[in-house]
């Protein structure tokens, strides 16, 4: 088993709004181990892209603020960094792609610019050298004819070719690990599995971590080696993708994959859990997901649960974990087809 | 792209032509001529008025005196003389632009070599104390109109001795060499340009500090910041570009404002512009004089117009590869 | 904000955004000061200790003079073997009398009274301001000009806005060689840079004129400068406006396009015009202001913001006596001021989309 390269540990990141503190991220821990993907799974609201955002300490400010946590990257806690330090990390060791690729590239820059500008600031490249290095990093990443596309402007691009450019510029310095917040969202299905195809071919080529920020279990199942589940601002099932998918021991879990479109399975419709992801401001008593959950108990209204380890590197946060481990619950709420 | 300068070049023709028609109007509506002056005067018989009535076309009905004025500017670039400088207009004039346009282009770079860097800082620092004082700030001088900024400087000059009180140059500027030439020009400009460029620096710094703002909330800013550029990096190379597309077409509007602007400060400072000149040639009714000031006055709108277009679509590559 | 919503529910628009104004502070305090500013403005013969005009050969350029604390002012003279120089009388003191009989006045020209606020015994006189070259108290040119100065721009502004609202009405909702005719025509208008449009249009009046003509001549100038702009903003909006139902309704119903364009499609741009007209007025006030200064506007002896500026233009007068440039000045900053941060709060409260502007 590989060493842990980065790992988050009990990080709270809170926005401080005129409606209340938003407890965003609320003491959330996961780690990634060297040449491995983790994903990380949750609704929109769930603070998955918080945490990720947290890691590279650009949560903006104000509203936001990292309250407490460590992010231990190789050992050291990017939080107690010098900005300058951590500016040395950001694109060099640790780089990050974004769901939008329509708007995450600049208008005003060429692509060639924007990924020469990466290797300029991180290993002092010429302007030649880098620009020659923009066009290698397009050819890598599958652009055709990467010449002429690195002097073309985001707009002249589609989608799909944006998103590329993208994980270029992200991965043009080498980086040890490669932060994809929801990558594949905002793209068609076709394109959607070209880049995730891409970015697992880069993982094997240059030996990095990735840190996949997702909502969608589908994905995880293709691309991930471990899952951390989250839900209101916590991780609250950790586990190796067999495990996860084998045997849920968290009954949001369940009702994720509950909700995934099976083959050969015929399904009037897709199941969805019901109920909206709490508002972070007022956070439900007891267990966050309990309003939502089919096999909630009375301790569950009362009490929150902490984190129970069900096996070796397969943790849990629900007071019933044990049953749903041993198969005796169904998490799902027992009304699975 | 040239298309795009062409058909622009076109319409600004039939524009023109309104504003020489409509200032034609105007002082023809306006009561006496020229000749009223010389009429008091004396010394000058009736035949003598007869014959420069003549000279002038001042007995033809307007429509005819238009016509003519129309055919000579087009056919021969021929404005017209000027009644009291025995001149023709364009001569004239031609000085008081080049003077106009020093001032307005000063003006416009007191605003916006203020409000770029003070909006980028505000928005930078947005909510701070920093932010606070410059818009406080920027609201007095908004409410500082040119008149009024004008004798206040024109005050501060006097007291402190620091800068002349008026005109272009000092009496003996022909007689200096290049350098001092120049910088006795400047010494003389800064006021004036002061007075252009203040009282605009107000809103313009609002709309940079505003403008930033929307860029900052950006995605590409995240993905700037991702890079591990630094702040300043991410202000400067990406945020500023940005920014300033829509500030470009704020530039082309605001040209009026500056023209106005100097006019006042031309008034105040006594700077030989095309506003003095417009001044005076009303006070002594010389028709073609004033026609000559308010058109060139208009050109320079629309021509700044124009380049402000052009410098949208340039700095803009959405718009540059249309 | 959702309790805002809640209490304002059962009111009429121009009710909401009155609410919004009077929780506007800057606002309020504002829209307190224009009322009181216009209160001056038409009280100003009987606040005024003098006639505008009233002249006293023996105290040119005459320095302000303090209030004392029991209400009394010194006694001055002219100083001997200096000229416009004064010195205090030893031991004299000048009293303030409150509701003195003075020159005769009519308040808004039909009440008549000889009543004054307050005053001194002739030959004394009081000077709080100061007097200008001819001897003529300051603090009364002040109030009387501001009967000038802050009614000449609101006047110019309902004429020139009535214009280009209508203009601009008909342009986007007739079409056609109207819409041509009139967007051509303000296209000719917004080429000419304001101030150069204002004098050419001054320059089509008579140079001399009575004050009450110069009076009329400026509100016809300042009317035509503003039209165009507002009528190309009117005519866009009216024609994404010309396409609701309810037009449609209107004019399935047989209304006339007349009515249907007045009482159905212009009031929904009232929001955007009252606020763009606020925030337009110290444009016009200050269109007076330039065209008094150049002495193309208000002549003396009657007074205005714009021709006591223009009396403070010498450099003697700037050196020697400078609350000439003071006293019109303050004037025009507080005026123009009250009026920015009073159109800032009316478009957060009747508009919040509008974008922050500048002037015309």
């Amino acid at each position: 088993m590989s060493e842990t390269i980065l790992e988050v540990r009990g990080l709270h990141t809170h926005f401080f709004t005129e409606e209340g503190v938003v407890r965003a991220v609320d003491g959330v821990s996961y780690a990634l181990r060297a040449g491995e993907t983790l994903a990380v799974v949750g609704e929109s609201g769930s603070g998955k892209s918080v945490t990720a955002l947290s890691i590279l300490r650009l949560v903006a400010s104000p509203p936001g603020r990292i309250v407490s946590g460590e992010i231990l990257f190789r050992g050291a806690d990017l939080l107690k960094l010098a900005e300058g330090d951590m500016r040395k990390i950001r694109g060099r060791r640790i780089s990050m792609i974004f769901q939008e690729p329509m708007t995450s590239l600049n208008p005003v820059h060429t692509c060639g610019a924007q990924i020469a500008e990466v290797v300029e600031l991180h290993e002092g490249l010429s302007r030649d050298a880098a620009h020659a290095r923009a066009i290698e990093m397009l050819k890598l990443v599958g652009i055709p004819s990467p010449e002429q596309r690195a002097n073309e402007y985001p707009h002249q691009l589609s989608g799909g070719m944006r998103q590329r450019v993208m994980i270029a510029m992200a991965l043009a310095c080498r980086p040890d690990v490669l932060i994809a917040d929801e990558p594949t969202t905002a793209l068609d299905v076709t394109i959607q599995a070209q880049i995730l195809e891409l970015l697992a071919r880069l993982r094997r080529e240059l030996g990095m971590a990735v840190l996949l920020v997702t909502h969608d279990l589908g994905v995880v199942a293709e691309t991930a080696d471990h899952v951390a589940v989250m839900y209101a601002g916590q991780v609250v099932e950790h586990a190796g993708v067999r495990e996860v998918f084998a045997r849920p021991c968290h009954p949001y879990t369940a009702g994720l994959l509950a909700s995934l479109p099976r083959m050969g399975e015929r399904r009037e419709r897709l199941r969805v859990i019901p109920g909206n992801v709490p508002n972070p401001a007022r956070f439900p008593s007891g267990c966050r997901f309990h309003p939502r959950c089919p096999v909630a108990i009375d301790r569950c209204r009362t009490e929150a649960p902490e984190v129970v380890t069900i096996a070796e590197g397969h943790d849990s946060r629900c007071w019933r974990a044990a049953e749903l481990a041993a198969g005796t619950l169904d998490g799902a709420g027992g009304t699975r087809a | 792209m040239r298309t795009f300068v062409l058909r622009r070049m076109l319409e600004a023709i039939p524009v023109l032509f309104g504003v020489s028609a409509l200032t034609f109007l105007l002082l023809q509506l306006a009561p006496g001529d020229f000749l009223d002056a010389f009429a008091e005067n004396p010394s000058v018989s009736a035949a003598q008025l007869d014959q420069m009535s003549r000279n002038f076309g001042l007995d033809r009905p307007w429509a005819v005196q238009y016509a003519l004025y129309v055919k000579n500017v087009l056919l021969h670039l021929d404005f017209g003389q000027s009644f009291s400088y025995h001149q023709p207009v364009f001569r004239v004039l031609w000085h008081g632009m080049g003077n106009t346009l020093l001032l307005a282009i000063a003006g416009a770079c007191v605003t916006w070599g203020l409000a770029l860097p003070l909006g980028l800082l505000a928005a930078a620092r947005r909510g701070t104390w920093v932010d606070r004082v410059l818009s406080i700030g920027s609201f007095a001088l908004l409410s500082l109109p040119e008149v009024l900024s004008g004798l206040l400087l024109l005050l501060f000059a006097f007291r402190t001795g620091w800068f002349p009180i008026g005109g272009m140059h000092d009496l003996d500027h022909d007689r200096m060499a290049f350098v001092p030439r120049v910088f006795d020009t400047l010494r003389h400009l800064v006021l004036p340009a002061l007075v252009v460029g203040l009282v605009p620096l107000a809103a313009r710094m609002r709309q940079m500090r505003s403008s930033v703002l929307d860029v900052l909330r950006l995605d590409w800013v995240t993905t700037a910041r991702a890079k591990g550029l630094s702040e300043r990096d991410v202000l400067v190379r990406h945020v500023l570009p940005n920014a300033l597309n829509p500030l470009i077409t704020l530039f082309g509007f605001t040209l009026g404002s500056l023209l106005s602007g100097a006019f006042v400060a031309e008034a105040v400072f006594a700077w030989p512009g095309l506003g003095s000149l417009t001044l005076e040639a009303i006070q002594r009714q010389d028709q073609y004089l004033v026609l000559g000031a308010v058109l060139m006055a208009s050109a320079m709108l629309v021509a700044g117009n124009l380049v402000a277009d052009l410098l949208l679509a340039f700095a803009d590559p959405r718009v540059r590869h249309d | 904000m959702t309790d805002g919503v809640a209490t304002t529910a059962g009111l009429s628009p121009a009710g909401r955004a009155w609410r919004a104004l009077r929780a506007n502070r800057a606002g309020s305090v504002a829209g307190t000061v224009l009322l009181v500013l216009y209160a001056l403005a038409a009280l100003a013969p009987f606040l005024a200790p003098y006639d505008e005009g009233d002249m006293d050969r023996l105290r040119f350029f005459h320095p302000s003079m303090p209030v004392h604390a029991g209400g009394w002012v010194e006694v001055t003279r002219p100083a001997a073997g200096a000229v416009n120089a004064y010195e205090t009388v030893p031991g004299a003191r000048a009293p303030l009398r409150w509701f003195v009989k003075g020159a005769p006045w009519k308040l808004l020209g039909l009440v008549p009274s000889d009543r004054h606020l307050f005053g001194v015994d002739a030959p004394a006189r009081v000077y709080l301001f100061g007097a200008d070259a001819m001897g003529r108290d300051v603090f009364s040119r002040l109030l009387y000009g501001a009967q000038v100065s802050l009614t000449v721009g609101l006047v110019g502004i309902l004429i020139s806005f009535t214009l280009g609202l209508l203009l601009g009405g008909l342009a986007g909702y007739l079409g056609g060689w109207v819409d041509t005719l009139v967007m051509r025509s303000a296209e000719v208008f917004l080429s000419i840079p304001a101030l150069y449009l204002i004098v050419a249009l001054r320059a089509a009046f008579p140079a001399h004129l009575s004050s009450r003509q110069v009076y009329v001549a400026i509100v016809v100038v300042l009317a035509f400068v503003g039209w165009a702009s507002l009528a190309r903003v009117i005519r866009g909006m009216v024609l994404s406006i010309r396409r609701a139902e309810y037009v449609l309704a209107a004019e399935a119903l047989g209304m006339s396009r007349a009515r249907v364009l007045v009482r159905h499609i212009l009031p929904n741009t009232a929001s955007f015009v009252i606020v763009a007209a606020t925030v337009a007025v110290p444009g016009y006030i200050l269109g007076e202001v330039f065209l008094s200064f150049l002495g193309m506007g208000v002549q003396e002896p009657a007074a205005s913001w714009g021709n006591m500026l223009g009396a403070a233009r010498s450099v003697s007068v700037l050196r020697d006596h400078p609350w000439l440039l003071f006293a019109p000045g303050a004037a025009i900053f507080v005026t123009v001021m009250t009026f920015h941060v009073f159109g800032d709060a009316l478009r957060d409260a009747l508009d919040p989309r509008q974008e922050s502007g500048g002037r015309p």
